[in-house]
């Protein structure tokens, strides 16, 4: 390209962008987008304060619970025979074992949030960021779920990636669709095409000057915004949060460019310019990403979650019914744990219910990993699919950097699964040592269950509550994630659409500018 | 758009054979007000109809309209099919489960407990509403109110939420969309090309050409919601009369009437602002402004604002709240009281001497405590989201979207407020089983511990739920925004009518 062609572009986008700013419309439209994109990052703002808040309050209530629980314990060892403690119910005591273990210990997990969560809610509302963790089972954190009201979840939220995906588009086309197509109803072009500019030049270089210098208002106005409200941290991690959030708008306005282009190089005006171009909005927003959902869930249909639940209570029903069998299955894989004196048949069910639990678990092995096949051949079609649509690939890519993006959520599923594995064992161990302790030297019954033994510290007694494993998450779920590849894809859409709009403007615009300079208005 | 273009190049008088061999200002004289304005109206209709027959580019927004609600429709019907037969099968095996469960402890068939699956209509098939971000089933057990469970939307790709796909999604927001589309030139064009005057040289009446317009646009979108409808009649056949409404056909009216309302005034939108328009630039820009905003922004914002009427708990501290107040005590003070009295009503000094059971009167003791402590907590909250519900559905003011998506949700049995029907009714159902379980065990003599029989489980009545009667005020808060933006639409429409008429020929 030589300096001729350099000065040419930039007189035209000089020019353009020059008349662009006169038009009072365009300047109000740019206006109300920027005040919608503000309520948008508001919302997602308030989104992840109220989930910072949900984190302190876990962590809070985990750090009484435990502060209670360790006060509690030394008030009871000190003095057992207090007549308050005569109606001691052992399940509802923090300081005996199977209560604390079942029913009283408090700990939950968080997905800690990333810099740019303010950017996107996505799946957040749905998959909770804190977990209450259970050392029986996993129940609790796959059931968890924040409390909103369903036609909230439904209607969708109203967040940047809502307003960046669907609304910045028909702000883009609005703002572009006169490119070109302008040109040719006021019948211009044969005087541009006398001063050397070629209609291709323009199509390419007005539509991304226009789309260009929207999205970078747009950008800096919400990195600005961002700032101020405290969305983004005033660091080089916020920096790198917006950075790759912007680069992302830009891929994706790039996008829009190329199917502003294409659609200005074959629109004779700039009424069939807009009917073209906003029902090429409603295909690529609507319906491509709609239809490849459904297409997804029909080709990897989930299993019916009633039918789990009947295998979950058969399975329950088949471990209670083979109890015995499933207590003397634990001891021989557990004989430094087997008890010297009771029965198997005869242990307390709080002893053996871990092994249950565990038990069931593995009976449900096989359901649930049928589930997570559905959920990863879902996955796996959407990610092939997707580069057919740019709007379910830029949703992946903004849901990957603000965090809420299934895979880092099973990422954190999966983290919380062995955290509650290791609480599970930690449990299992100090129960079992606690019957054998009790075999040795029997702790009175006490309260209103004669037949369970009591609490004593030589027995269910427990006061190590600072030994209880707490969750935290990896090194990999603190960092924040790279420009997603989606980013790529995105550019090369743009890249092909624009050479194709640029080819087509070159066979086409030529004719039809001079076409419009022989024929009267229409 | 050529149908936009070329819906004036056909005169709007009637191209039959009867017409009289006269001028046009002959005809105009001769008839009569409202035959004129008839023949003017089937005039109009046939000249539009034709045109649009004619053009590919309406039968391909409507080709692709009914394509996609072909499959919004059929995948809908299919997955409702599949989820009822999944649940009639899960609430079988679980009645079978409770009914089975042999020799028990009444209090360990009450933990052992039984899981209710929620009912769901053959609308539902036309609009889900807030289904999927509800669970489909709860766990009824002793001493605790559970949450319901597995959400299907905690199951899905999260880019399945931008737009899912269902004839509800078709009906709300593409066919609103495909009467802009056909319809942004119904004046515009002859305003840009400069042939008003033509149009009023022609002696028909504008109501007349603009009522014919309507009509067909109207019928265009109407199109697009035959799959559902076909869809929702095939789904009520398979069901064969199991539905879960007492009545259906009144909700079915009420869905059907405020899919009309909503598409004419989505019509007369479209007139108006073509009528008023001086270009089909300007007719379709500010039409798909007024989309996107009633469409898209508003619903969205409603529901995150709706937040502000009645801010909710987050679900650590409801919880804590929640356990917090279980955790306390019963009155150990009624207690004894409560004891006492037995006590002295048996004529006896000690409770294992009483004939009566102390565990099962003090177990529902326990559950009634808890009771009170779920009303109270879950009362509240639930209170709070109605409070949400109204905020939204007066929203509905601002959109008729909105105020359809209410009206459909509600007449379909998908909203939230038929899904706290069912809550309520399923802890109901709750109570009544620890209620017989506890009345078992305080029905033996006190210190023997009898176990339950199949005889004793058969006395829980089935979980046969029905939804409420839709009342007509619960109707009408969703309807009357919509019979409002009817209202407010023919307005603009009849104003810039008489404009075109009266007004400069620009």
């Amino acid at each position: 390209m030589t300096a001729g062609s350099l000065r040419q572009i930039g007189w035209i986008v000089a020019y353009d962008l020059r008349q662009q700013v006169r038009e009072r419309a365009n300047l109000v439209l740019l206006a109300v987008a920027l005040v919608l994109a503000s309520i948008a990052l508001w919302q997602g703002e308030s989104f992840r304060r109220s989930t910072a808040a949900a984190m302190q309050q876990a962590s809070a209530q985990q750090a009484a619970a435990q502060s209670a629980a360790e006060a509690e314990a030394a008030a009871y060892f000190a003095n057992p025979g207090d007549p308050n403690y005569a109606n001691l119910r052992w399940w509802r005591s923090r300081f005996d074992l199977r209560g604390y273990a079942f029913r009283e210990h408090l700990g939950f997990a968080a997905k800690p949030l990333l810099p740019g969560a303010a950017f996107a809610i996505g799946q957040a509302d749905v998959l909770p960021s804190v977990v209450r963790v259970k050392a029986e089972s996993m129940d609790s954190v796959r059931q968890a779920a924040d409390i909103a009201h369903p036609a909230r979840l439904a209607a969708g939220r109203f967040d940047l990636m809502f307003f960046v995906l669907c609304l910045w588009p028909l702000v883009l086309l609005a703002l572009s669709l006169s490119v070109l197509t302008h040109d040719c109803e006021t019948k211009r072009l044969p005087v541009l095409a006398l001063q050397g500019v070629s209609p291709r030049r323009i199509l390419v270089v007005q539509a991304m000057a226009r789309s260009l210098a929207a999205t970078g208002v747009l950008v800096l106005s919400i990195g600005l915004m961002a700032g101020l409200i405290g969305a983004l941290p005033f660091s080089s991690v916020g920096l790198t949060a917006w950075a790759s959030w912007a680069g992302t708008v830009v891929a994706y306005s790039f996008f829009w460019t190329g199917v502003v282009a294409l659609v200005c190089a074959r629109a004779g005006n700039r009424a069939t310019a807009a009917f073209a171009g906003f029902g090429a909005w409603v295909g690529i927003v609507v319906l491509l990403p709609a239809l490849l959902s459904a297409a997804v869930l029909l080709a990897a249909p989930q299993p019916s979650r009633e039918a789990y639940i009947v295998a979950v209570r058969d399975a329950a029903d088949q471990v209670q019914a083979n109890r015995l069998g499933v207590v003397s299955r634990f001891y021989d894989q557990h004989p430094q744990w087997k008890p010297e004196r009771t029965a198997l048949d005869k242990l307390p069910a709080a002893v053996t219910r871990i092994a249950r639990a565990v038990e069931l678990e593995r009976a449900m092995a096989e359901v649930d990993a049928r589930f997570e096949q559905v959920r990863q051949r879902q996955t796996r079609l959407l990610q092939a699919w997707s580069v057919l649509s740019p709007v379910s690939l830029s949703h992946e890519a903004f849901s990957t950097l603000a965090g809420s993006s299934s895979p880092r959520h099973q990422q954190f599923l999966a983290e919380v699964q062995r955290h509650q594995r290791a609480l599970r064992d930690f449990f299992q161990a100090r129960i079992q040592q606690a019957v054998l302790r009790d075999e040795r030297q029997p702790c009175p019954a006490l309260g209103p269950t004669p037949n369970h033994p009591g609490t004593c510290l030589g027995s269910y007694g427990f006061q190590d509550f600072h030994e209880v494993l707490r969750f935290s998450a990896s090194p990999a779920l603190h960092s924040a994630p790279d420009l997603p590849p989606a980013v790529a894809v995105l550019a090369v859409w743009g890249f092909f659409l624009l050479g194709l709009a640029a080819a087509l403007a070159g066979d086409r615009s030529s004719a039809r500018a001079l076409t419009a300079s022989i024929t009267p208005t229409a | 758009m050529r149908a936009n273009s070329k819906n004036i190049t056909s005169a709007p008088w009637p191209a039959r054979s009867d017409r009289r061999p006269t001028t046009s200002a002959d005809q105009t004289a001769s008839l009569t007000g409202g035959r004129r304005w008839w023949l003017a109206f089937v005039g109009a209709w046939q000249a539009d109809w034709r045109e649009r027959r004619r053009d590919w580019r309406v039968w391909l927004v409507l080709g692709l309209g009914w394509a996609l609600a072909l499959v919004a429709s059929l995948t809908s019907a299919l997955a409702l099919l599949d989820t009822l037969e999944a649940r009639a099968q899960s609430r079988q095996a679980e009645q079978q489960r409770w009914l089975n469960q042999g020799h028990k402890y009444p209090h360990s068939a009450a933990h052992h407990g039984v899981y209710v699956f929620k009912p769901l209509s053959a609308l539902a098939a036309l609009d889900p509403g807030v289904e999927r971000f509800v669970g489909s089933s709860v766990w009824l057990e002793a001493h605790k109110q559970n949450d319901f469970i597995h959400r299907a939307a905690a199951d899905q790709p999260g880019i399945t939420r931008l737009f899912a796909l269902s004839p509800a999604l078709v009906l709300q927001v593409l066919a609103p969309l495909a009467i802009v589309f056909l319809g942004f030139g119904a004046f515009a064009r002859e305003r840009e090309q400069g042939m008003v005057g033509t149009l009023r040289l022609s002696g028909a009446p504008l109501s007349a050409v603009a009522a014919a317009r309507g009509a067909v646009l109207m019928l265009s979108s109407l199109a697009l919601t035959l799959p559902a409808v076909v869809a929702v009649l095939g789904v009520q056949a398979w069901l064969a009369g199991s539905s879960p409404f007492v009545d259906g056909t009144w909700r079915s009216a009420l869905l059907v009437l405020g899919g009309l309302v909503y598409l004419a005034a989505w019509t007369a939108v479209v007139l108006a602002a073509s009528a008023f328009s001086s270009n089909l630039r300007t007719s379709l820009s500010v039409l798909l402004a007024l989309w996107a905003t009633t469409a898209l922004v508003v619903p969205r914002l409603a529901t995150e604002w709706s937040d502000l009427a009645a801010p909710l708990p987050s679900m650590q501290a409801f919880r804590e709240a929640l356990d917090k107040d279980l955790g306390e005590p019963h009155d150990p003070a009624e207690e004894a009281r409560m004891k006492a009295a037995l006590l002295k009503e048996y004529g006896v000094d000690d409770e294992t001497k009483l004939p009566v059971n102390w565990s099962g009167i003090s177990l529902q003791r326990g559950e009634e405590h808890g009771n009170e402590i779920f009303d109270k907590h879950f009362g509240r909250l639930f209170a709070a989201m109605q409070r949400q519900s109204e905020a939204i559905a007066w929203a509905g003011l601002l959109s008729p979207t909105l105020a359809l998506s209410g009206l459909s949700a509600a007449a379909a049995g998908s909203d939230h407020p038929h899904h706290l029907q069912f809550v309520t009714a399923a802890e109901l159902q709750r109570r009544t089983i620890q209620k017989l379980m506890n009345e078992a065990i305080a029905a033996t003599p006190n210190g023997s511990r009898v176990d339950g029989d199949k005889t004793l489980w058969q006395r829980v009545p089935p979980f046969d739920f029905k939804f409420a009667p839709l009342a007509v005020s619960a109707a009408a808060i969703p309807l009357l925004p919509l019979l409002a933006a009817l209202a407010a639409a023919l307005v603009p429409c009849v104003l810039a009518l008489r404009r075109l008429g009266r007004g400069a020929l620009r």
